[in-house]
């Protein structure tokens, strides 16, 4: 059931891919997106197929990874809204590339940071 | 103690961002469009921000500790789905921008990727909350 749900997932994601090529043309900024979706696909794949119990998840793990979620949600809006009076006031010129950059480096290095901590903690 | 205090918060809030559209609507007429739907989506963020903010107030005034365990697992589940919202909205955003050089030759002003993000992600917590908080079950 659970080798089901994740072809789904990766056929949703490759057809996707397809459908983004196919209406938007074969661009330089189409093939990277699409390539990228299905590296970080194909690297899930291996890596939950090669360790199965480290992805294992329960109702606890859940639970924390949703909290860290959330803290890392509220972290996210702060630094956006930072980042945006930074811009504004012209204390540092940032292009939109930049901002992009920044706000996912937050939000990967924050869940990282809260579900690491969460899981230390044992319980919410 | 703390509950009036996070109540008392969160009103100040509300009203500081409702003076705030106040001063931009006035500033900016006529409105195109596209201001017309960022508008709309800050009315509707208000709206439900109030709605959150008067059923705490009620339950403070009736005194009731101002959130619940299951009003706090609603906040965190919807604070979950507004962070996925944010990363599919964050690479939505690097994409347009990219069609937008592409094609027309400009790009987003990096602002105004702060602020979609904001919007959206901020429109995506408050539906998230509300729907969440009608269900029965929330884990």
């Amino acid at each position: 059931m659970k080798d089901n749900l994740l072809m789904l997932k990766v056929g949703v994601i490759v057809a996707m891919a397809a459908l983004l090529l196919l209406l938007v043309g074969i661009t330089e900024a189409t093939l990277s997106v699409s390539f990228t979706m299905i590296m970080v696909l194909l690297i899930l794949v291996i890596f939950k197929t090669k360790n199965p119990g480290l992805y294992s998840k329960d109702e606890r793990t859940i639970k924390l990874s949703s909290f860290a979620a959330s803290w890392s949600w509220m972290v996210t809006i702060i630094v956006v809204s930072l980042l945006f009076w930074i811009e504004y006031t012209g204390v540092i010129q940032l292009t939109s590339y930049e901002m992009i950059a920044y706000i996912f480096i937050t939000m990967v290095g924050s869940i990282v940071a809260f579900r690491f901590y969460f899981m230390h903690m044992g319980d919410v | 103690m703390n509950d009036k205090f996070g109540v008392v918060v969160g009103i100040i809030v509300a009203v500081a961002v409702i003076i705030t559209m106040i001063v931009f609507l006035m500033n900016a007429q006529p409105l195109e469009i596209g201001e017309y739907v960022l508008v709309g989506l800050v009315v509707i963020i208000i709206l439900g921000a109030a709605y959150i903010i008067a059923r705490r107030f009620r339950s403070v005034k009736a005194g009731m500790p101002s959130e619940d365990e299951r009003s706090k697992l609603v906040n965190y589940k919807a604070g979950y789905y507004a962070f996925i919202v944010a990363i599919w909205a964050s690479l939505g955003i690097g994409f347009a921008s990219d069609m937008m050089a592409e094609d027309f030759g400009m790009s987003i002003i990096p602002r105004h990727v702060s602020s979609i993000i904001l919007l959206i992600t901020g429109l995506a917590f408050v539906v998230s909350y509300l729907i969440l908080n009608r269900k029965g079950d929330v884990a």
